[in-house]
C-alpha cells in the first residue's frame, strides 16, 4: 500500500470572517447536509472550521492546492459512535478513484481557537498524480 | 487597466497582503506567502461579491499567475454585464 497525507490547521475565527463575507459563502464551501449539521450544534463556528480542515487536508493528500477541486464535493459526515467520515463525489471522487485509494481516514481536533484535521489515504501500488482534475462527474 | 482589473488587483492586495509595487499580472501566486487556500477561497468570494459573478471551483484550475485570475474575473464580469444588457 502507498500512504498518501494531508494536514490542515485554521484558525476558527478566520474560517468565520470568510462564511461572513457574503450570503452563499457557506454553500460554497459546504454541502447542505453540513450546513444542517453544523448548525444543529452548539457550536457550529468550530464544527465547520473542523470540516473546512478536513477538506482542505484531503485535497493536500491528493498533492492538490486550492485550485480545481470542488469543495462540496468532499463532505465529513459523523457515524453512530461520533467518528467523522469522508464522503466523495464527482471529481474528487473519481480522482481518489484514479489514485486507486482504498481507505480514507481523517481525524479532526479542536482547542480554543484552533481547528485542525488530519487526511491518510491508503492506496494500491501504481496509482498515479493526476496531472488535471479528473473530469467532472456530478 | 481598467475599472475590473483595478478592483480585482486592489482585492488581491488587500486580502492576501502584498504591497501595490509588488503586484504584477506574472506574479505567481504560488509565490506569494499569504496564498494559502483559505485566503484565495476570501479574494473569490470577495471577487464574487463585488461582480455579481460566480467563479465556478473547475474554473481556478490551470490559474497560475495573478494576471490569469485578473482575466478570468474579466471574462466573468463581461459575461454579467453582457446578460444585465439584455
Amino acid at each position: 500500500m502507498v500512504i498518501r497525507h494531508g494536514v490542515d490547521i485554521e484558525a476558527v475565527a478566520e474560517v468565520r470572517r470568510l462564511l461572513d463575507l457574503s450570503a452563499r459563502a457557506k454553500r460554497r464551501v459546504f454541502t447542505a447536509r453540513e450546513v444542517e449539521d453544523c448548525e444543529q450544534t452548539g457550536d457550529s463556528e468550530r464544527h465547520f472550521a473542523g470540516r473546512f480542515c478536513a477538506k482542505e487536508a484531503l485535497f493536500k493528500a491528493l498533492g492538490r492546492g486550492w485550485q480545481g477541486m470542488g469543495w462540496t464535493e468532499a463532505e465529513v459526515r459523523v457515524d453512530p459512535a461520533g467518528a467523522p467520515q469522508l464522503v466523495t463525489r464527482g471529481r474528487v471522487k473519481a480522482t481518489l478513484e484514479a489514485l486507486g485509494v482504498r481507505s480514507v481516514g481523517l481525524s479532526i481536533s479542536h482547542t480554543g481557537d484552533i481547528a485542525m484535521a488530519s487526511v491518510i489515504l491508503l492506496c494500491v501500488p501504481g496509482g498515479r498524480r493526476p496531472s488535471r482534475p479528473v473530469p467532472g462527474r456530478r | 487597466m481598467n475599472d475590473v482589473s483595478r478592483e480585482v488587483y486592489r482585492i488581491v492586495g488587500e486580502t492576501l497582503r502584498v504591497p501595490p509595487g509588488e503586484l504584477r499580472p506574472d506574479l505567481p501566486i504560488r509565490a506569494i506567502p499569504n496564498a494559502e487556500s483559505i485566503k484565495m477561497l476570501t479574494v473569490i468570494l470577495k471577487v464574487e461579491k463585488q461582480f455579481d459573478v460566480e467563479i465556478p471551483d473547475e474554473a481556478t484550475f490551470g490559474i497560475e499567475t495573478v494576471g490569469q485570475f485578473d482575466e478570468l474575473v474579466q471574462m466573468l464580469a463581461a459575461e454579467r454585464a453582457a446578460a444585465n444588457a439584455r
